[in-house]
């Protein structure tokens, strides 16, 4: 399992981690079926890296990002911030835990209250997360939506207003607006057009490069993923089949399942698929 | 497809097109504004007894509807007690919102035990004939206008929490919630300012349709005596004065009794109307029924083409039509498919690729589409003109289309082998035992572990893929001259997609099927098809087979296009964004459509159409600057 093997801590460790859906027994005491949608895995990414989580759908990768930001509890298993335990957050601690990790979720639209202007959306984190005043709130607002690429008078609008590539930037600058060191991306730009899902891994890249982010980055394309991560997991059926740096997994894979998901990938003005 | 939805139409327009809505808001606005004006209106005191002009017949003199058995003015106890039932009525409603909403919306916040403890009250509530309750609760507080108002309010609070509840459900999970939670706001705080205001239409629908039946028990709580105290009228009290008198004197209790009738009618017309527009559903468009072919604009010109082909497409042009908007979705669009051959068409989301498929079998809904203009010829036959008929005859027959999601293309409550052998019946008139026979035979063709089996399955019970395949069986069933897959694997899984498009191959050359296949995955075009179509706008850019196109591509739209998808194996290769976004297809610039975002544009670009060129064999393309582009 990887430890801290390049000398320095990493951001985020994940030990044994197994998230339990359904279960139990019923009042009559017969079993309940039971869902083990991430069964055992253990992570850990290093500051300034992306690590690359693939897999196919029902793989347990987006139960595992929602643990990793603390959207839903670990069944068991531990989860250490930076070498600090998170358990049941409240308060204070439950605060700092947000102001240091975020989420970009993969509906651009979805993930946005369509109620809500970009202004609001945005001022929302750091009205609740962080002590920055009205002007200074402005400020950062004003700051971000020029880091992601929207126009200063997009700031009154509504989300159904924008299309998806818009929409997806305006979740990132929600995600960075309180400067968190690591931001959870999932599935980020599967429900955007090719032109569009260009963009925004070049704004990802950008930022990361930047403001030194720490990204996990959760994806179904694997040529997405090898185009941005550092290190890579690949997931199967809530266990993590393989792990490690791009580099081998992609050009070695040494687990037959990773094998059979890169020969998989259609390639454009190729024809392979004799090979399967 | 998502530009072809309709535009939302602001909620009074489409309240006002609702003419027995308009009748309602008439008569709730004049009866409310009479109530509320009461006090200034040149009435008789409500309470003045006057013996001697007992039960006046109506327009008596100085009585225009006449008096009641203690010769009270009616008019004036009339629209008093019209204020009282309303007030009444108004504020039970308002106080079951509240407190309904509020258990609504904490239950299925929290869920769990506090879901539990809240909703099972709710149902105790629910379990009391109404009126029992509402009696209950009036014997232990005592008869009063003020108990009564807070009887029907606690009889009507599970409407509330229920349909509110059930709002927020789907809403609780929704990624904007999760988005909430992360951004640090409090539960209360992602009630309020989150969930309540997307469940207010809801809080509102149920509340216009409950206000009129609110009224009506206040009526009937005074009618019982429970309610309004004399001497204060109101239309309950009134009616219950005037039921000893029905014989002698039927006005005392036909007034109040038409006014509660008119009332309550035009509360609820009223409040049906704002369901009708503020359901999202309905607003969506789930009331417009699509014919069942897409209208064809009329005064097409009609030629002869290419006799050998099996699908000719001549300047298709398919439009819909919303409100005062024009979108042209498909612009123009021409190819020509010869028995047997595969054609890919790809294009980014609204280009219209979708839509040319649709075109073809008269598929896209109307309303609001229309095919405009244009030929579709297949063996032949002039497919916009053929009859209703023979239509259907080609339909999943001679011409078969397998779309994106097969667990919306299959019917969810039939077994998968009975979806297979319908189009058997249909098309083949096979029986029952000889349709089975060679559905079995299909499912196993398409790999369908334990056809026998998997026959009687139904679609829930099997995979993404497995669904997949059953939906390729069914248009593989009448050997079809020609299959239209619409992103058959875009919804599927990578090593799901690879054996989908191997087995879609292997069929389709053992069939000698024509292929048509859309899709946004340059990658799946290369692995299946020998020609390509690039759309943009609505328009074919450029076309030829897939190889060359792909390798050398001559028009710029294509090679940003191919220089912006991450290919596996290649992780360095810088990706090239195409700047800013396809243009709306309601507002074309003049000219080439992808100018504004293109690199070599000139002048010259956005000046007239520019036409689909040759470049080649086999190749073309809409572009006039073609040659610079070289054959790197």
């Amino acid at each position: 399992m990887p430890e801290s093997i390049r000398g320095q801590e990493p951001i985020i460790e994940a030990r044994h981690l197994v998230r339990v859906f359904g279960g139990g027994r019923t009042w009559w005491g017969a079993k309940k079926p039971e869902l083990r949608a991430v069964d055992g895995v253990s992570l850990a990414v290093q500051p300034g890296t992306t690590l690359g989580i693939v897999g196919e759908s029902g793989c347990g990768k987006s139960t595992l990002a929602r643990m990793l930001v603390g959207l839903i509890a670990p069944t068991e298993g531990t989860i250490r911030l930076e070498g600090r335990p998170v358990s049941r957050l409240t308060g204070a601690e439950k605060r700092r835990f947000h102001q240091a990790v975020q989420l970009v979720f993969q509906d651009p639209i979805a993930s946005l209250n369509p109620r809500k202007t970009v202004r609001q959306i945005l001022e929302g984190p750091l009205e609740a997360l962080t002590d920055l005043d009205r002007s200074a709130r402005r400020e950062r607002v004003a700051r971000l939506m020029d880091e992601v690429g929207l126009r200063p008078e997009f700031i009154d609008r509504y989300p159904h207003e924008f299309s998806g590539g818009q929409a997806q930037r305006i979740g990132i600058a929600r995600a960075l607006a309180v400067e968190p060191r690591l931001i959870v991306l999932d599935e980020p730009v599967s429900a955007l057009d090719v032109s569009v899902q260009a963009q925004v891994l070049g704004l990802l890249k950008d930022l990361q490069a930047r403001r030194g982010l720490t990204y996990l980055f959760i994806s179904h394309d694997l040529a997405v993923v090898e185009a941005l991560a550092t290190d890579v997991m690949v997931m199967l059926r809530g266990r993590a089949v393989e792990q490690g740096p791009r580099r081998q997994v992609f050009e070695q894979p040494e687990d037959d399942y990773t094998r059979t998901l890169l020969a998989a990938v259609p390639i454009p003005g190729r024809r392979h698929h004799e090979r399967l | 497809m998502a530009s072809t939805l309709p535009r939302r139409t602001s909620a009074w327009a489409r309240l006002s097109r609702n003419g027995l809505a308009v009748v309602g808001l008439a008569i709730v606005v004049a009866i409310l504004a009479i109530a509320i004006l009461a006090p200034l209106l040149p009435l008789a005191d409500p309470n003045v007894t006057a013996p001697a002009n007992r039960l006046l017949p109506p327009f008596s003199e100085g009585a225009w509807l006449g008096t009641d058995q203690l010769g009270r003015d009616m008019l004036s106890r009339l629209v008093w007690g019209a204020r009282v039932s309303i007030a009444v009525g108004v504020a039970a409603t308002l106080v079951a919102a509240i407190v309904g909403s509020t258990i609504g919306l904490v239950a299925a916040y929290f869920g769990k035990l506090a879901d539990n403890v809240l909703m099972r009250g709710v149902d105790m509530l629910m379990a009391f004939p109404y009126l029992l309750l509402a009696l209950a609760i009036v014997a232990a507080l005592g008869p009063g206008l003020l108990n009564a108002l807070l009887a029907i309010a606690v009889v009507n609070i599970p409407f509330f929490a229920r349909s509110v509840r059930g709002a927020t459900l789907g809403l609780v999970q929704r990624e904007f919630i999760e988005a909430a939670r992360l951004s640090g706001y409090s539960n209360a705080r992602i009630i309020l300012s989150e969930l309540f205001p997307s469940v207010l239409p809801v809080i509102v629908i149920t509340m216009s349709t409950t206000v009129g039946w609110m009224i009506l028990e206040t009526a009937g709580l005074s009618f019982l005596g429970l309610g309004a105290q004399p001497p204060q009228a109101d239309l309950g009290s009134m009616l219950g004065d005037g039921r000893n008198l029905v014989i002698t004197a039927p006005h005392v209790s036909i007034v109040p009794g038409v006014l509660i009738l008119v009332l309550v009618i035009g509360i609820n017309l009223l409040g049906d109307g704002l369901r009708d527009v503020l359901d999202p559903r309905l607003k969506s468009g789930a009331l417009s029924r699509p014919v069942a072919r897409t209208a064809v604009a009329e005064g097409r010109t009609s030629g002869t083409g290419d006799r050998g082909a099996l699908l000719e497409v001549r300047n298709l042009r398919t439009e819909f039509h919303i409100g005062q908007r024009v979108l042209k979705a498909v612009g123009g669009v021409d190819f020509v498919l010869q028995p047997g051959e595969s054609l890919g068409i790809v294009g980014e989301s609204g280009s219209g690729k979708s839509v040319t498929a649709l075109s073809i079998l008269g598929l896209v809904p109307t309303p609001p589409g229309i095919v405009a203009g244009g030929e579709i010829r297949f063996a032949g036959r002039d497919l916009l003109r053929l009859p209703m008929h023979d239509l259907q005859d080609i339909r999943g027959n001679r011409i078969a289309y397998i779309f994106q999601d097969p667990l919306t293309t299959l019917n969810p409550l039939m077994r998968v082998g009975h979806q297979v052998t319908e189009t058997l019946v249909r098309h083949q008139g096979l029986g029952g035992s000889a349709a089975r026979r060679q559905a079995e035979e299909l499912l196993d063709a398409v790999g369908i572990p334990q056809p026998r089996t998997k026959f009687d399955a139904f679609p829930h019970e099997l995979s993404g893929g497995q669904r997949q395949r059953v939906v390729i069986a069914m248009s593989l069933a009448n050997r079809p001259d020609l299959i239209i897959a619409d992103e058959p694997t875009t919804a599927l899984d990578v090593t799901t997609q690879a054996r989908v498009l191997a087995l879609l191959n292997d069929l389709r050359r053992q069939s000698g099927a024509a292929l048509v296949f859309i899709t946004h995955d340059l990658g799946v075009v290369s692995e299946l098809c020998e020609r390509v179509l690039v759309m943009y706008a609505g328009k074919v850019v450029e076309s030829g087979p897939v190889g060359e196109v792909f390798a050398a591509p001559r028009h710029p739209y294509t090679r940003a296009l191919l220089a912006c998808v991450p290919v596996l194996g290649e992780p360095e290769r810088a990706l090239d964004a195409i700047p800013g976004l396809p243009p709306p297809v309601d507002d074309l610039p003049e000219g080439c459509a992808f100018a504004p975002r293109c690199p070599l544009a000139m002048a010259e670009c956005r000046r007239g159409e520019i036409l689909l060129a040759r470049t080649g064999e086999g190749r073309r393309s809409r572009c006039i600057r073609w040659m610079e582009l070289g054959d790197a």
